[in-house]
């Protein structure tokens, strides 16, 4: 898919670990690591607005767009 | 009242189905192994008055005289090239559709297994309609060859029954729709 999950470089970057990502915006650990691993087809604006808040960034640092 | 789920319309329509299931199969072997005794091992015990019998609602013909011998071949393959095969087509439809139901009852009826059983249901429902319409044409066809009485002209002819062709067409159509809901629950399944 031509979207990319950054999702593990701004974890890494906030030093938080998934369970506890998942625990703070209400997700299930096996949903998250999907999401994290570009496993999904589609992501909701809550789940979207709910990481953006936890991980205090922007869409855009979690979603990347390949062309190639 | 529960249609989906433990304890529903659909978990009773399942018991039903397996009972059938069960009966069906015993019914078809029971058949299956009589017809061979009688075809293979025993044939002259099938000797004593001749008789033919057939029924429609409300009227029992029953034919004692005017008969021609009855050709044992002949009932053989009408039994084992007709009716067995009418037979498996019902049975293989209750199959799918007691798997169907087990996902109904654990209220996942919309994937893709379920688009090909419904498929597969459909198809054979039109199938056995047509398997059934040649079937009672090749009993038209031998009962016109061995009752022989003055006066009576019997003739054999070929009619579908346009209501099994129907149904099998709405079954079929129903199997595109599920898959527009497998496809939807892919989706919902995929979204986080």
């Amino acid at each position: 898919m031509a979207i990319i999950v950054r999702l593990d470089r701004v974890m890494a970057d906030r030093k938080i670990s998934l369970t506890e990502l998942a625990e703070r915006i209400g997700l299930t650990m096996s949903n998250l690591s999907l999401l994290k691993n570009g496993k999904v087809r589609a992501v909701r604006f809550s789940t979207l607005e709910a990481l953006c808040r936890e991980l205090n960034c922007q869409p855009g640092d979690l979603l990347e767009y390949d062309p190639g | 009242m529960k249609y989906l789920g433990t304890k529903s319309a659909s978990s009773f329509l399942r018991l039903v189905l397996n009972l059938a299931w069960y009966l069906g199969i015993a019914v078809t072997v029971l058949l299956a192994m009589s017809q061979l005794y009688y075809f293979l091992i025993a044939p002259h015990s099938l000797s004593g008055p001749i008789m033919l019998q057939f029924e429609t609602p409300g009227l029992v013909f029953r034919f004692t005289e005017g008969l021609t011998e009855p050709n044992s071949e002949t009932l053989f393959v009408l039994q084992f090239t007709l009716v067995m095969p009418l037979l498996a087509i019902g049975l293989l439809v209750i199959y799918q559709l007691r798997k169907i139901f087990a996902t109904l009852v654990d209220e996942t009826p919309f994937t893709s297994n379920n688009v090909r059983r419904i498929r597969f249901s459909g198809a054979a429902v039109i199938a056995g309609t047509l398997l059934k319409a040649l079937l009672n044409t090749l009993i038209g066809v031998y009962f016109s060859k061995v009752v022989h009485l003055p006066g009576l002209e019997l003739n054999y002819n070929y009619k579908i029954d346009f209501i099994g062709i129907f149904l099998g067409l709405v079954i079929l159509i129903l199997a595109e729709v599920f898959r527009q809901g497998a496809r939807l629950q892919e989706d919902q399944d995929l979204t986080v």
